[in-house]
């Protein structure tokens, strides 16, 4: 690990096992890793092979069946609900691959949702700025491209100056110049704000702009590669 | 196709809880509606076979007296298939269990055989025979109320002279199936009985032998039923004749005709009402899930499906529950319908009250049922064929939503966002708002008009026994008496004051009207007897002319001003012309009133009274009634008390039983409504929800934000629903306007409130709904998909 910094996450032996069907599902069979504050990590790996799982898990939205999950020194896995919903309220933003914002609200308001509960927040305006949607404030997501949604999503969740900001296919469902401007706001966030991102994506152009690359197959984690100088948003091409 | 129908049963599987409530909603219209209907039909069905089976006499004629022979010459003219010379005497009786005397109406009969018209319907014991003894059968409403039965024994006095009689039988009769006296607008069992007795015994206590007083007469119909009447009525004319009266005026099958009918007024509206709803709700829940599924619906178009089989599809699911829903509902008819006759009965004096669901009730009930769903389902498939093909392929879009005038006002900035949220998702589907907004306030009106019913009734009860007749008792003589019999009344031991009027039966005319009713000449400074107007002040007697009930004004087109002919039909006939001044707001039954001086001077009499009413010495009322009763030339004496409860008993009882019901289905229409709302509600917002819970909202502020929705719907409507209520009472109560009831649309503060608790109690089950459902929500899940 050369970026030295503090360890944010540590998983251990992370397991989940989906009891749905006859054949119990194992989506992650025996997960080891520390994330480190600042850094920027990009997770890989065919569909199916856990990434959303591992995500949710280190989110506080969905529990493992067995091991541990150390944020800082707070044991996600014996958290209550109420403390979760804390967790998640003061220290992760999500981003989706469906935007999920609220369609009744305007661009600025999705993001108030977040600033007016959140102990340390910044202005939305200020959030809307590092996406560059100072203009679209006022539109409400029905009047806003697919690209533009997302970067209200990513602005609502950066607002509340999150520790992590964990990004589930944020640019699945865009096209290349879109997802450009998307990508370019969350690394905008994690180098202005040394805020640790961790973006789930199954598109390995994209790995050269992480820290470190994750490659998961099957429940596991196969490779860890860290990059020597990441990449910048014009040199990647896909 | 084939697997479009295994998606309509998944579909009715996960709609299950919205099935249900749909389906109750229908099960309830029909429920009501074939019930109702079917009651209604057997009701008439029992009557006509009552009627033809026991021979029920066409024409009605009473008169002073006349020879019996006269029969022969009456039966000679054309269009006569019987007629029926009988003698009708009213006498008071003495029954061995009450202290109180009761009047009784005494009929008579051929000795030990049934009469050709008008023919008893034996309960119990046999026909009176001419024997030592005198023998009469009594009415079984009579008999139940006081308990009696064959081998029991009465007292009588007809005309002065007493007699004992001796019970060998109880009997209906086509002619009495409510024993209703001329005088009360209502039975009163207690007090009031009908009774029938070989000829030649009440010959001997009438002292008429070989006369009659009351003819019946059935029709071969050959001839207009009016001629026959006119040929009769001359042919009476000499024997003091009041006039023939066909069965439209005859005062049992009159009342029979209106009880009948009021079934089907009060009961058609709600279940169109429950109807109505249902198809709202089939509405809006389709609509929902066309939405949900449009990019399925865009798949299976670009597949090749075309818009006739996909919204076929969805029909199909409607049609699912609507059948159902109509197919319970006509079972459910069936036994509701079969209860609320079985508790008819002690009301209805028929001889059987045979149930029957017949064919148009069936079909009425399941057309009512399916056709309003499936209407209201095929509106929500517009949406079906403007949907392109290619949308399966874009992302879906949010739903658009502008800034809309709540935005203009300055109060809006200073919102959180979350209080926006709220609001916005509460205007955001004004159609979804309107028709929540109409589901709550029509469950609101319906539990208002069930309830009215007994309000109306409590009040009109209530306004005619507090403060319309104000006495403890009337006492009615056989003859006038002079003034100063007054102050010996006042005598009697338990008499605390006294006031006297004036009575008599009379005929009204009013351009092609004519009425029977009770003219009476009261003293304008009465105190027991007060008239009153609609907000219930005491109307001033006029000097001169008549007061009328509003019936008149309303029913008849009357104005202040105009005159009536005015017939006497007891002592010296005569014909007057008199002007109306005025109208008063009674409840019970039709009165004509005028200035006892006036009626004096009318009548050309010397002063005098033939009623008194008694205030009495609460602890004396026993002692006062049995001084009263022995006393020559009382008629009738009446305990106002016990009449109030009489009535309250028989009316109310029977009102509340239908109405029960009606309230228990207009709890599952509010729970219906309410529970659909909140459900389309959730799963419209879950996975808002979701997203907020995931941002680390609260689980309670998620609760309360779509509880508050919810909340606001039922604040929403609760005035219309009131309003609405109000508005169906009052047409309701109009349609239902008689002779006998006066219905004034009166609604108690107490039926409000229970309508709202109802509603409550609806929300309160569907917020636990919502709190389990929030509290199991698995976030993990809600967020892979966008729906
Ligand atoms: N709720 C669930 N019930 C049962 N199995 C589940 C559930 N959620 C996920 N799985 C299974 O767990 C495994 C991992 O799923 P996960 O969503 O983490 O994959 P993923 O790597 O995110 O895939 P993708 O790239 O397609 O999003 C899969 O095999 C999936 O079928
Ligand atoms: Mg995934």
């Amino acid at each position: 690990m050369t970026r030295s910094g503090k360890v944010v996450f540590s998983a251990r032996n992370l397991t989940k096992i989906y009891q749905t069907g006859e054949v119990p599902v194992h989506a992650l069979r025996g997960i080891d890793l520390e994330l480190v504050s600042g850094e920027m990590v990009v997770i890989l790996g065919p569909s199916g092979s856990g990434k959303s799982t591992f995500l949710n898990i280190l989110g506080g939205l969905d529990q493992p069946t067995s091991g541990e999950v150390f944020y800082g020194d707070h044991n996600l896995v014996t958290s209550t609900e109420k403390e979760l919903t804390a967790f998640r309220r003061d220290h992760v933003g999500f981003v989706f691959q469906f935007y999920n914002l609220i369609p009744t609200l305007t661009a600025e308001e999705n993001v108030q949702l977040v600033t007016d509960i959140s102990p340390h927040p910044m202005q939305a305006s200020e959030a809307l700025q590092m996406v560059g949607l100072t203009d679209r404030a006022r539109h409400f997501p029905s009047q806003l491209s697919g690209g533009e949604q997302q970067r209200v999503a990513i602005a609502r969740a950066v607002a509340k100056r999150p520790d992590i900001l964990l990004c589930d296919e944020p640019t699945g469902a865009l096209d290349f110049e879109t997802g450009k401007k998307v990508l370019e706001s969350i690394l905008r966030v994690n180098q202005e704000t040394g805020t640790l991102v961790a973006i789930i994506t199954h598109n390995a152009a994209i790995a050269g702009l992480g820290d470190r690359v994750i490659r998961m197959a099957n429940g596991l984690i196969q490779s860890i590669t860290q990059n020597e100088k990441r990449k910048s948003l014009e040199e990647i091409e896909w | 196709m084939k697997l479009l129908n295994r998606k309509v049963f998944r579909e009715l599987k996960i709609l299950q809880a919205q099935t249900i409530s749909i389906s109750i909603l229908i099960i309830a219209g029909v429920t009501l509606l074939v019930s109702s209907w079917s009651v209604y039909r057997s009701l008439n069905r029992c009557k006509d076979d009552y009627y033809q089976k026991n021979r029920f006499a066409d024409l009605f004629g009473s008169f002073k007296s006349a020879p019996i022979e006269l029969v022969n010459r009456l039966s000679q003219g054309h269009g006569i298939k019987a007629i029926e010379g009988r003698l009708v005497l009213d006498g008071l009786l003495s029954v061995p269990d009450v202290d109180e005397p009761a009047v009784g109406t005494f009929v008579s009969i051929p000795s030990g055989v049934q009469p050709v018209l008008n023919r008893l319907h034996i309960r119990k014991g046999r026909l009176p025979v001419e024997a030592s003894e005198v023998e009469v059968v009594v009415h079984e409403a009579f008999a139940i109320a006081h308990h009696l039965g064959p081998g029991d024994e009465l007292t009588v006095t007809i005309q002065g002279q007493m007699e004992t009689l001796r019970i060998v039988g109880v009997a209906i009769s086509p002619e009495y199936v409510y024993a209703l006296s001329a005088q009360a607008p209502l039975p009163d069992d207690l007090h009031y009985g009908v009774f029938w007795i070989p000829k030649k015994h009440l010959e001997r206590l009438a002292k008429m032998s070989e006369e009659m007083n009351n003819v019946v007469v059935e029709l071969d119909h050959t001839v207009r039923q009016e001629e026959v009447m006119a040929r009769l009525n001359v042919l009476l004319k000499p024997y003091g004749n009041r006039e023939f009266q066909d069965r439209s005026r005859q005062l049992s099958n009159m009342f029979v005709e209106d009880e009948i009918n009021e079934q089907k007024t009060i009961v058609i509206l709600d279940p169109m009402i429950f109807i109505t709803v249902a198809a709202f709700l089939i509405h809006t829940i389709l609509s929902r899930l066309v939405a949900i599924q449009r990019p399925q619906i865009a798949t299976l178009k670009s597949l090749g499906y075309t818009d006739l089989e996909i919204s076929g599809h969805y029909l199909k699911l409607v049609f699912l529950i609507v059948l159902g829903g109509s197919v319970s509902g006509v079972i459910g008819g069936k036994f509701l319908g079969q209860a609320l006759l079985t508790t008819y009965v002690s009301f209805f004096h028929f001889p059987s009250l045979d149930f029957s669901l017949n064919s148009t009730s069936v079909l009425l009930g399941l057309a009512a049922g399916i056709f309003p769903g499936l209407l209201g389902g095929w509106l929500s498939l517009r949406k079906v064929y403007q949907l392109s093909p290619v949308e399966a392929m874009r992302p879906p879009t949010p739903p658009s939503y502008q800034e809309g005038w709540i935005e203009a006002l300055g109060l809006w900035r200073r919102q959180s966002s979350k209080q926006k949220l709220f609001w916005r998702n509460l205007i955001m589907k004004p159609m979804r708002l309107f028709v929540t907004i109409f589901g709550i306030s029509a469950a609101l009106a319906i539990i208002i008009t069930a309830n009215a019913w007994s309000d109306m009734l409590y009040y009109l009860l209530d306004t005619q026994f507090q403060r319309i007749q104000r006495e403890d008792m009337s006492v009615g003589f056989l003859h006038p008496l002079p003034l100063s019999s007054m102050r010996e009344l006042q005598k009697i031991k338990g008499v605390v004051s006294v006031e006297g009027y004036r009575t008599i039966p009379v005929r009204i005319s009013f351009k092609n009207q004519k009425k029977e009713l009770q003219l009476s000449g009261i003293p304008p400074d009465l105190q027991m007897l007060q008239k009153l107007d609609v907000n219930l002040h005491p109307i001033r007697i006029p000097e001169q002319g008549l007061l009328l009930t509003r019936y008149f004004e309303k029913e008849w087109g009357m104005k202040a001003g105009d005159h009536i002919s005015i017939q006497t039909l007891e002592g010296e006939l005569r014909v007057v012309d008199l002007p109306v001044m005025g109208f008063s707001d009674d409840m019970l039954g039709v009165s004509a009133v005028m200035n006892l001086d006036y009626f004096w001077k009318i009548f050309h009499e010397q002063p005098s009274y033939n009623v008194a009413n008694l205030k009495l010495d609460p602890l004396r009322i026993q002692q006062a009634y049995i001084a009263l009763k022995n006393r020559a030339n009382v008629y009738s004496v009446v305990l106002k008390q016990q009449m109030y409860r009489g009535f309250q008993r028989s009316f109310v009882g029977m009102m509340k039983m239908f109405m029960n019901v009606v309230i228990v289905f207009a709890f599952l229409i509010a729970a219906g409504v309410i529970f659909n709302s909140v459900r389309i509600g959730f799963s419209e917002h879950a996975w808002e929800m979701t997203s907020l819970r995931v941002m680390g909202f609260e689980k309670n502020s998620v609760i309360a934000l779509l509880l508050g929705e919810t909340l606001v719907q039922m604040f929403l409507a609760i005035f219309p629903g009131f309003a609405l209520g109000y508005g169906l009472v009052h047409s309701t109560a109009k349609a239902v306007h008689t002779e006998t009831f006066g219905f004034p649309v009166v609604i108690y503060p107490e039926t409000y409130l229970l309508s709202a608790t109802v509603i409550s109690l609806a929300l309160v089950a569907s917020s636990i709904w919502i709190v389990r459902k929030v509290s199991r929500m698995v976030l993990v899940e809600a967020l892979k998909f966008r729906e």
